[in-house]
């Protein structure tokens, strides 16, 4: 970046110093200025087809376009000129000749550029009586719906489709004000990026179907959070209603890791924070209080000799948890083996700008970074290719879906007693052996830290209040650890 | 402030400032009415008196009686009184609401629950009706808020006083209700 020559120009009145290569609105953008935009977008290509972002240029006849005007040194911008104010009021008169006005029923009021541009930059009536124009509706893909008449014709959606997924499913069809958006003949926008174009769409043309009249915008509350869908670790901000279920998830920007994109895998996975939930401790198959729970597990645990236990632990679970894991095993079973796992990893998915990755793991490199296991899956395989009988094993899991390998099932079949932490009522405790199942919380309801794929290390916090019994495995461990040490005072410990 | 307001000796200066800031308090002496002597003899047996109240509620006795039995008789009310809600419907007989939910955001009293649906293919022009509509009577203040929040005039008010049930259920009235009442 060093070559790029830097240049100083006025925006509204302050001294600004921008790359050459910058246009108006990026350097106002960058400098907390405001000017108003639709078509622009900061990882898209340059359209200029909106017209909403006026300004007014020092020496230029004529107000020009903020998004396609290259910054020079010495310009002089001004974003509330009168020929400025009075152009992008017109533009906003044109986008609401054929639109709908159908807030009532849109998905985006609350959160659309055209309600608050039309109360910033517009007028505040329309002086249209002619008839509108109304265009088609249509289900573009799976995960995404088109309000033909509610469209400006901004083609972000298009853009991204070219640039971001490379699929390129959408063009323009028709001319003039019959324009409309669709996907070419015989093809769906069925990438798994998609619904990125549903966040990108500035008004309420494009549309989640998952998401669709669920709820007004205005009645969520956000939390931000990281998702754990894959080794990514994309930001995300987390919507939920009233009652405090999850209605949506969408990304954050964050430049170093999912810029503003996120999979459309990720955005939905949150069914298994609510379907499915363990929600008490469990001995034996049978409802057990959390004392007689944690006692059934510590007389597993430590009854043995240290050497029959094993630990298994996923590469779901946070940095703080395998700490704990680690911290519990050399105070309480000093000589347990510790082992990692995961979710079997799948060919990446590659796009031109952005990467799905194959790991579908959140924090495999925790597992390297905390408990030392370089492979987590040649770590399994080992123990699964031994064949003396394990004691008890302990399981630390937190796999939403997770599909059980042969060789997973042949550590279980080898081990006398399964101590399990999870938060699902899945398979896995149907499988046989469990003996003492202990809830635990999905990452919607827990902090800790995931581990990217790249090695960053991203914090999150609890989105919603637990919906189960379940606890973090950092307090979990840390009343085991106390009982344990109880037992041993009052000399009862087997 | 003269000296016979604080009659204590001031025995510091200090004293003295705080003496002249705030007023010594007032003497508390008891007050004893004296208004028997005002009194004719008349007054004082007070029959007189007793004799006039009995005559009001005896003349009271042969009047129409100004309350009615709620909730057997129902009140007369104005013409534009804002009484229970009703949900209209267009020419074609379909209900007018969207579900935009700015009826339920207005409500101060958090009366309105609605769950939104799509709406059926056939209805040309229409995307979104309630799928759920709820009134909580017991909770509605009768404001009209809701009738001034609506956007397609698909909630009013009409002139009926609210009806009183034996359980609180029966209060909550939902979209068939509404839209038949």
């Amino acid at each position: 970046m060093s070559e790029i020559k830097q240049v100083n120009l006025k925006i509204d009145g302050r001294d600004v110093t921008v790359p050459a290569d910058w246009t108006v609105i990026r350097a106002a953008h960058a400098n907390d200025i405001d000017i108003p935009h639709y078509c622009y977008h900061k990882d898209l290509s340059i359209a200029g087809n909106c017209r909403i972002c006026m300004v007014n240029v020092k020496g230029a006849p004529r107000p020009v376009v903020g998004c396609a005007t290259p910054v020079a040194e010495g310009m002089e911008v001004s974003t509330m000129a009168p020929d400025a104010v009075e152009a992008r009021k017109g533009v906003m008169e044109f986008l609401l000749i054929n639109h709908p006005l159908d807030c009532p029923e849109c998905d985006q009021a609350g959160e659309c550029k055209l309600q608050d541009y039309s109360v910033d930059h517009g007028r505040d009536h329309g002086r249209f009586t002619e008839e509108k124009v109304r265009k088609s509706k249509a289900t573009l893909g799976p995960h995404v719906k088109y309000w033909g008449s509610r469209c400006i014709l901004c083609t972000r959606c298009v853009r991204f489709t070219d640039e971001v997924s490379g699929t390129g499913e959408l063009g323009v069809i028709y001319r003039g004000d019959r324009s409309e958006i669709a996907t070419f003949p015989g093809r769906a926008l069925d990438n798994p990026l998609s619904m990125n174009t549903v966040d990108i769409c500035p008004v309420g043309a494009l549309v989640s179907s998952d998401f669709l009249f669920q709820s007004r915008v205005w009645h969520l509350h956000s939390n931000p959070s990281v998702c754990a869908d894959c080794s990514v670790g994309c930001n995300t901000r987390v919507d939920l209603d009233a009652k405090d279920q999850i209605k949506r998830i969408v990304p954050r920007r964050n430049d170093a890791v999912n810029k503003e994109w996120m999979c459309d895998s990720g955005r939905l996975s949150f069914g298994y924070a609510y379907s499915d939930r363990l929600q008490k401790p469990k001995v034996h198959g049978k409802d057990a209080t959390w004392r007689e729970a944690r006692r059934a597990a510590l007389e597993l645990l430590s009854g043995t000799n240290g050497s029959s236990v094993v630990v298994l632990v996923s590469a779901w679970n946070t940095n703080e948890a395998m700490a704990t894991v680690k911290d519990f095993v050399s105070a309480e079973v000093a000589g347990a083996r510790i082992v990692g796992y995961g979710n079997p990893t799948q060919q990446d998915q590659t796009f031109p700008g952005f990467t799905i990755r194959g790991d579908k793991n959140p924090n495999r490199d925790g597992l390297k970074s905390v408990l030392g296991i370089a492979d987590a899956d040649a770590s399994l395989k080992a123990l699964a290719a031994e064949t003396a009988p394990i004691g008890t094993l302990l399981v630390v899991h937190n796999v939403p879906g997770f599909a059980m390998t042969a060789e997973f099932k042949a550590v279980l079949d080898r081990s006398e007693n399964v101590v399990l932490l999870d938060f699902a009522d899945g398979e896995l405790l149907r499988y046989g052996n469990v003996a003492v199942a202990l809830p635990t919380l999905t990452s919607f309801e827990k902090a800790g830290t995931f581990v990217n794929h790249d090695g960053l290390a991203q914090e999150f916090a609890p989105v919603m209040e637990p919906v189960t019994h379940g606890v973090p495995e950092s307090d979990l461990f840390a009343s085991l650890k106390q009982d344990a040490r109880a037992a041993t005072v009052s000399g009862v410990k087997a | 402030m003269s000296a016979d307001m604080t009659p204590q000796t001031p025995q510091t200066e200090t004293a003295t400032e705080a003496a002249i800031e705030t007023p010594a308090p007032r003497l508390l002496t008891r007050t004893v009415l004296k208004t028997s002597q005002k009194m004719s003899w008349v007054t004082r047996i007070y029959l007189p008196m007793l004799l006039k109240g009995l005559m009001i509620s005896l003349r009271e006795f042969f009047r129409k009686p100004v309350t009615f039995n709620y909730p057997e008789q129902r009140p007369k009310v104005s013409e534009r009184f804002r009484g229970e809600h009703r949900l209209t419907k267009d020419d074609e007989g379909k209900m007018k609401c969207v579900a935009c939910y700015m009826c339920a955001t207005a409500c101060p009293a958090h009366c309105i629950t609605i769950e939104a649906e799509a709406a059926p293919p056939e209805w040309d022009g229409r995307d979104k009706i309630p799928r759920v509509f709820e009134i909580d009577m017991l909770k509605c203040i009768y404001c009209g808020y809701c009738v001034e929040a609506c956007p397609k005039e698909a909630i009013e008010m009409t002139n009926k006083v609210p009806q009183v049930y034996q359980t609180r259920q029966e209060f909550i009235y939902d979209r068939e209700k509404l839209l038949a009442n």
